[in-house]
């Protein structure tokens, strides 16, 4: 780190402005190229794992719903899998369907407001209002079926908690088939306008090796061209039931990170369309009781809109495990920005870091700095003022 | 996918014949292998760069017998999780890091020696992780007693 004192350093955070979450990132630019990248993390460290050593089973699952604000019920879903490896039970037909159509609202809901946010980013003001405004029917949905916008509370290890009722289900098909004409907007305004070519296409590039290398996953890892998602890999709930694809790219561009959300949004439209129509005829339980939790080992995966999440338990056969490891995508995705963002520009730098969608909360913090005298000269805003210059600039260019 | 291949299991299983001092199969998708610290370094690399598993993340933990690091790997294409063991001692619990190897350790390792005080040997960057900079010295807030 010594050479690093004669660089400029742009510090983004404490709290990121657009996201509204703890972050600390420090950036070593000479000039205008980011030379080095370094992190600080721990600001917002909610001893999570220590606190669920302390509670039982069935309330972990409340607890590690607030992990992340977003994809609330994918930390339940890959806990409840965590607990049913433990056990060996299998959940009844019924409750992976509604598994499903909850994890893949979310999913549609947390890709609009990526795809907002990096509008905003990237000076499209109006892709950013568009696509939130789009997502609030998909919030409604989940306040009519579940009872909130956020922090479901649907899923319970065995089953889940509640019902979808059968007159819910054409006011959600009638939701998703709206959203679907906007989708294609969206996608067009990306795949079409030559700036956002020009801004996103081999910017930020991570190879599928170093997404090996860094244990990438979700979109991050797809759009480098890692065929994984565990949603197909291993399947739970009704992923196995359903037919979809993964949908891969091959440049690990933010262009291509993009473009996957997008599509997967598609992808997420046949999941949930198809669970509904089988929730139709499929009636019955929708738990299994779960009585004794043995002592071993218990570990449950999920795909959550930005990947992987991970959980495992260690049970002595009490009723509160002796260890429960957590594992958010971010905290494999945000480290990949060594090999993105190093000889590209400071005002690519918020594009590339915003293109692996990364969440604070579950992962923790980021700032860019005068490499010469180590001097704290941005800050977040400048990153993103930066960054919308440059779009600015392009699209008078290209005009 | 592709179940009718199980030849990593295979050769993890016949390749470290000697290595493994425990090997259970929890169900047909999950793994748990207890090897020696001393193997570590040469399992892990022939599973991420020989059979190319997904490296997932490490869990530690204090148990009765020893401080232990899970070190977990996905075999993607099969939906198995093969989980290296490895026991540490606890008064002086040290282990070789794996991330020379494989780049993802780096926050996970350093986090381990935050949370447990495990020195992992050979680390690029072993700077304090989560704790806060004035936390003292040798209180490690996941250790059991």
């Amino acid at each position: 780190m010594a050479e690093n004192k004669k660089r400029t350093v742009i510090p983004i955070g404490p709290y990121h402005p657009l996201q509204e979450e703890p972050e600390h990132f420090l950036l070593y630019v000479e000039g205008e190229r980011v030379v080095d990248i370094d992190w600080k993390t721990g600001y917002n460290h909610r001893g999570i794992e220590k606190i669920s050593e302390g509670l039982h089973y069935d309330q972990i699952t409340f607890l590690v719903e607030r992990i992340c604000g977003i994809c609330s019920t994918s930390h339940p879903i890959a806990y409840c899998n965590a607990v049913e490896d433990l056990c060996g039970t299998e959940i009844p037909e019924r409750a992976k369907y509604i598994r499903s159509v909850i994890a893949e609202l979310e999913r549609l809901h947390s890709h609009l407001l990526w795809v907002g946010l990096a509008g905003h980013y990237l000076g499209y003001d109006t892709v950013w209002m568009w696509a939130w405004k789009y997502r609030e029917p998909v919030l409604d949905i989940m306040e009519a079926v579940t009872g909130n916008r956020q922090n479901y509370a649907m899923m319970k290890p065995g089953g889940v908690r509640r019902d979808i009722d059968s007159e819910d289900i054409p006011a959600i098909l009638k939701m998703i088939e709206e959203l679907k004409p906007k989708i294609d907007l969206l996608a067009g305004a990306v795949q079409d306008d030559p700036v956002i070519h020009a801004r996103t296409k081999r910017v930020g590039i991570l190879t599928k090796e170093e997404a090996h290398n860094y244990g990438a996953t979700g979109p991050t890892a797809r759009a480098s061209g890692l065929k994984i998602d565990v949603r197909r890999d291993e399947p739970y709930a009704a992923y196995d039931l359903v037919d979809w694809k993964v949908i891969t790219c091959e440049n690990g561009d933010v262009y291509d990170k993009t473009v996957v959300r997008l599509l997967e949004m598609y992808e997420s439209i046949k999941i949930i369309r198809q669970c509904l129509e089988r929730l139709k005829r499929v009636k019955g339980e929708i738990d299994t009781k779960i009585k004794d939790v043995p002592p071993g080992h218990g570990l449950g995966r999920a795909e959550a809109p930005r990947g992987e999440v991970f959980h495992y338990i260690r049970s002595d056969g009490a009723n509160r495990p002796v260890r429960h490891k957590i594992r958010a995508p971010s905290y494999c995705n945000v480290p990949t920005f060594k090999a993105t963002c190093i000889g590209e520009t400071v005002s690519d730098a918020t594009i590339i870091l915003a293109a692996v969608d990364p969440c604070y909360s579950c992962t923790e913090r980021m700032a860019v700095a005068d490499k010469k005298t180590g001097e704290k000269i941005l800050n977040s805003q400048d990153l993103v003022r930066f960054s919308r210059e440059k779009t600015e600039r392009l699209r008078k260019e290209l005009k | 996918m592709a179940k009718t291949e199980i030849e990593p299991i295979k050769a993890i299983r016949e390749r470290f014949s000697k290595e493994i001092i425990e090997f259970r199969e929890h169900s047909e998708r999950r793994y748990y292998v207890l090897i020696d610290k001393k193997d570590l370094l040469k399992v892990v690399n022939s599973l991420f760069n020989d059979l190319k598993a997904r490296y997932v993340i490490e869990t530690g933990l204090d148990t009765p017998e020893g401080i232990e690091i899970l070190y977990h790997f996905s075999f993607d294409n099969l939906g198995k999780v093969v989980s290296l063991r490895v026991l540490l001692s606890s008064e002086a619990p040290e282990v070789e890091s794996i991330s020379p190897i494989v780049k993802g350790a780096q926050w996970i390792e350093r986090e381990i020696q935050d949370i447990l005080g495990v020195k992992f040997l050979n680390h690029p960057d072993p700077r304090r992780f989560i704790l806060a900079d004035d936390w003292p010295e040798g209180v490690y807030p996941y250790r059991k007693r």
